[in-house]
């Protein structure tokens, strides 16, 4: 007992050192922990509720950055059109565009993994169905379904835009679980485990997805940033978040008719995040890639 | 053969069906079209009379065949904003569509191929890690913080690109407006074509360079340097040759997300294609407009996908179904 004890702890640390001597992979989780402490504690940390239409003057509108000529305290790094802190915004807009990447993340992957599971476990025509209406849903695009989507709507709902999409963001879950399941279905060990009398439950939750989760993790690392992207994009349209809690696509939009006037700040520091944000999680990933499938490492 | 492409058309065929039902859903159950016309004080009598004019006064099924049979013909209905055929005003905005996305394709395959080559070749380079740290980049960065910072780049702080409209146009024989013949028509297309551009370029740079450094692991490649061919000849001639059959699938199957795309791209330029007045008919409610939109998209992504796939079949026989 004390025996594997020690030798899992052992390859744990083994993995902990190979993911420190991972320069890059390091980064990208500090950034992410730095940016997530940061979304979480934004009430306390925010020196404005960008929220509280009493706290905002609008007479302190496109003020720039404190260390810029017209820029004053208490607005660090200077105040959006409607006089809003920037910082403050940044702060509470960040919050929403990792609540939308969270929930998407676990909506698609919850109604991806299962199908996948479904499908790959029961085979026969529900498996050529499922797979057919993924195929069309792919070729169409979740950036395209999801702005079609969103438009027809037009309500600015926080939860339609995880809606749309999860609506075909589900599939390469789905794709991934499935060809995992399909592999694993045919070991030794899931026969054995059949013909021991385990359930189709017992064999599917024990044996086959344990098996399966880390393909998962790699495409749960890709798809959290991809996701954030797309919401971003879909409240630079104006058809994501509403106008009243900006997320951080909002923002840059907000800020993007004031380029031409040289106004930068408003758009440099929210792009900069949501930059730092999906750059982190694409470094992540391709650590994680090379973790879980060894041979992508030569292949790349 | 013949088998999976009757299969691979019928497909398509329910793709087509079920979208358009969508389409018929959107108009039914969607937006108030009569309102939206007559105005928000109307008479009783002349909001009848709007309805009566839309056909809206007709029970479901009618009006579900009615739609079925005028989307046939390519009648989708008038839009409700400019009170002329919504097909017609989606027609006359593709061209512009359809030459900024050919100008971003040529762009992302021309750099994105190019780079993905060279940097399997020379991969101790600064210049290739340069550009691999470049296409981090490019699959990190949402597509409309890459067109705004170009424009703050090229158009503000450096004034040397047009950052918005399509600049002069010239119309050809057929009623088609091209930016392609003008000076003014092509600089004005650079900004927008590489924002449009950009995510593909780092994907087929990505898709290129794991290809070709495989590739240039193999054999054949061995076998080409041995019998003493020069190193141009092997990289473009041998190598890249097995490189390309992945690129194109993928080139086919990101049309969609191309597509999605155009839609930010057009917004930020003020380019006057569709994707601008889809978002245009999005915030007015014009749902006739909106539909023969989808439609139209529908139609091009599937018949693409289903030309890529049977195109890919004949190149590899080993594709089938089942």
């Amino acid at each position: 007992m004390t025996n594997i004890a020690v030798k899992r702890n052992s390859q744990n640390y083994k993995l902990l050192l190979r993911f420190l001597n991972h320069r890059l992979a390091v980064a990208g989780a500090l950034v992410l922990v730095i940016i997530t402490f940061c979304a979480l504690f934004a009430p306390l940390i925010a020196p404005q509720n960008p929220y509280d239409l009493t706290a905002i003057d609008i007479s302190n509108s496109l003020i720039p950055p404190i260390w810029e000529e017209g820029g004053h305290a208490p607005f660090l790094l200077g105040t959006d059109v409607q006089g809003r802190d920037i910082l403050s915004t940044m702060l509470y807009g960040t919050r929403i565009s990792m609540f939308v990447g969270i929930s998407t993340v676990l909506l698609s992957g919850f109604i991806g993994t299962t199908i996948g599971l479904l499908t790959g476990y029961l085979g026969g025509w529900v498996d050529m169905v499922m797979m057919r209406i993924g195929d069309s849903l792919l070729s169409f695009s979740t950036t395209l379904i999801a702005m079609l989507f969103l438009g027809l709507f037009n309500s600015g709902n926080i939860f339609l835009v995880i809606f749309a999409i999860s609506f075909s963001g589900w599939v390469q879950y789905a794709r991934t679980m499935r060809s995992s399941v399909l592999s694993v279905r045919e070991e030794d060990y899931v026969t054995g485990a059949r013909v021991i009398g385990a359930s189709h439950m017992r064999v599917a939750f024990r044996h086959i997805v344990p098996n399966a989760i880390s393909p998962l993790l790699v495409i749960i690392a890709i798809d959290f940033g991809v996701v954030i992207m797309l919401e971003s994009t879909l409240s630079f349209l104006g058809i994501g978040v509403p106008i009243t809690e900006p997320s951080l696509g909002m923002m840059i939009a907000q800020g993007k008719d004031y380029i031409y006037a040289n106004m930068w700040y408003l758009i440099l520091f929210p792009g900069a995040v949501l930059i730092s944000i999906v750059i982190s999680l694409n470094l992540l990933a391709d650590w994680l890639r090379d973790e879980v499938d060894p041979r992508a490492k030569n292949r790349r | 053969m013949w088998k999976y492409i009757s299969k691979r058309l019928a497909q398509g065929l329910i793709v087509l069906l079920i979208v358009s039902s969508l389409g018929f859903i959107i108009f039914q159950f969607l937006g108030d079209p009569v309102t939206a016309m007559a105005g928000q004080y109307a008479t009783q009598a002349e909001l009848a009379e709007v309805r009566h004019a839309l056909g809206l006064d007709q029970p479901i099924y009618i009006q579900y065949f009615n739609f079925i049979n005028n989307a046939v013909h390519g009648n989708f209905g008038m839009s409700y904003m400019a009170r002329l055929p919504a097909a017609e005003i989606v027609f006359q905005r593709l061209p512009a569509s359809i030459e900024l996305a050919l100008a971003a394709e040529v762009i992302a395959i021309f750099f994105g191929v190019t780079f993905g080559v060279l940097v399997a070749a020379f991969p101790r380079s600064a210049f290739s890690k340069f550009i691999a740290f470049g296409a981090l980049f490019g699959v990190s960065l949402p597509s409309f913080a890459v067109g705004i910072s170009l424009i703050l780049v090229f158009a503000v702080i450096f004034p040397i690109l047009p950052p918005l409209g399509r600049g002069e146009l010239v119309e050809l024989p057929w009623g088609w407006q091209t930016g392609f013949l003008t000076l003014d028509g092509l600089k004005h297309l650079i900004l927008p074509a590489f924002t449009l551009g950009m995510l593909q370029l780092s994907l087929l740079f990505r898709l290129t360079r794991s290809g070709m450094q495989e590739a240039l692991r193999s054999d054949y490649i061995r076998t080409a340097r041995a019998k003493g061919l020069g190193h141009i000849s092997v990289l473009f001639k041998h190598a890249l040759r097995n490189v390309l059959i992945p690129v194109v699938t993928i080139i086919g199957l990101q049309f969609g997300q191309l597509i999605g795309f155009s839609i930010v791209t057009e917004s930020i330029f003020q380019w006057p294609g569709t994707g601008n007045l889809l978002l245009a008919a999005i915030f007015d409610s014009d749902f006739p407009i909106i539909a023969s939109y989808i439609i139209l998209i529908a139609t091009l992504v599937v018949l693409l996908n289903t030309i890529v796939d049977i195109t890919y079949a004949f190149l590899n026989p080993r594709i089938r179904y089942d």
